[in-house]
């Protein structure tokens, strides 16, 4: 039984991935940035669209600032094609107007949305269970 | 009837035209040349103003101290954008859009990825837009 846990272990030591799209993480540095000049370009027609002009355009330049940097730790490539990729369709909802307001705000200030209740108490003090 | 309408409309226009060039002129030139307000700026999109290495250095300089995390007093022609002024590389590409705004060009990502300080911006520009004076 333990021999066989060894056997397993050496198998998965070496694994090589095919690329999504960047070769390397230089390219994949190059396409966040490219996606970030794209959305920045983007903002002014975001924040007047979907009434969130309550905030002034820079504080809400900074809030889709923070969207990037908040994965800035992440070093693997095809993870940050993958985000790449789902911020080029975000940007491409925006522009067609597939999103409602309401979700916009409720997914870029996720820290005001009230937190769903976890155990079992608390669900039931809120008519959940 | 709206073909009607217009062709009124262009008759009248016609008739005008001739004794009325001279006003319309007057309508169409920028009013504000000898205005006392020196930050008013006109924006014309039919040619760009004609650059100087001063000029180009000041507009540049301009931009950058517009630029809300830039501390003006730090910058400097040669002030390295990240190390002295401490931009990341967000903010890096949201320079380059301001100058490719201000000078009216768009800037490959490529290019953008060298400059390091403002004199390489201004180098880069004065490359492209022939500034040589």
């Amino acid at each position: 039984m333990s021999a066989g846990k060894v056997v397993r272990a050496g198998q998965s030591v070496a694994r090589t991935v095919a690329p999504l799209k960047s070769n390397n993480a230089a390219e994949a540095r190059m396409s966040v940035l490219q996606a970030y000049k794209e959305f920045q370009r983007l903002t002014p027609k975001f924040w007047w669209d979907f009434g969130l002009h309550d905030m002034p355009l820079g504080v809400f330049r900074a809030v889709i600032k923070k969207q990037f940097t908040k994965n800035g730790h992440l070093t693997d490539v095809r993870v940050v094609d993958r985000l790449v990729g789902e911020t080029n369709m975000h940007m491409e909802s925006i522009r067609m107007a597939y999103y409602n307001p309401d979700h916009v705000r409720n997914y870029l200030f996720a820290e005001n949305v009230e937190a769903k209740p976890k155990d079992f108490l608390s669900k039931f003090l809120n008519g959940k269970e | 009837m709206l073909r009607a309408v217009v062709s009124v409309a262009l008759r009248t226009a016609s008739v005008r035209s001739l004794s009325k060039t001279v006003a319309q002129q007057q309508i169409f030139t920028p009013m504000i040349v000898s205005s006392s307000n020196p930050t008013f700026q006109i924006r014309q999109f039919s040619a760009k103003a004609p650059l100087t290495k001063k000029t180009l250095e000041e507009r540049i300089v301009l931009v950058l101290s517009l630029y809300d995390k830039i501390d003006a007093k730090k910058l400097t022609m040669d002030s390295d954008f990240t190390k002295d002024l401490g931009l990341d590389s967000l903010d890096h590409v949201e320079v380059v859009m301001a100058m490719e705004e201000e000078f009216g060009f768009e800037i490959p990502d490529g290019d953008a990825d060298r400059f390091k300080t403002p004199r390489d911006i201004f180098q880069y520009i004065a490359d492209k837009e022939d500034v040589f004076e």
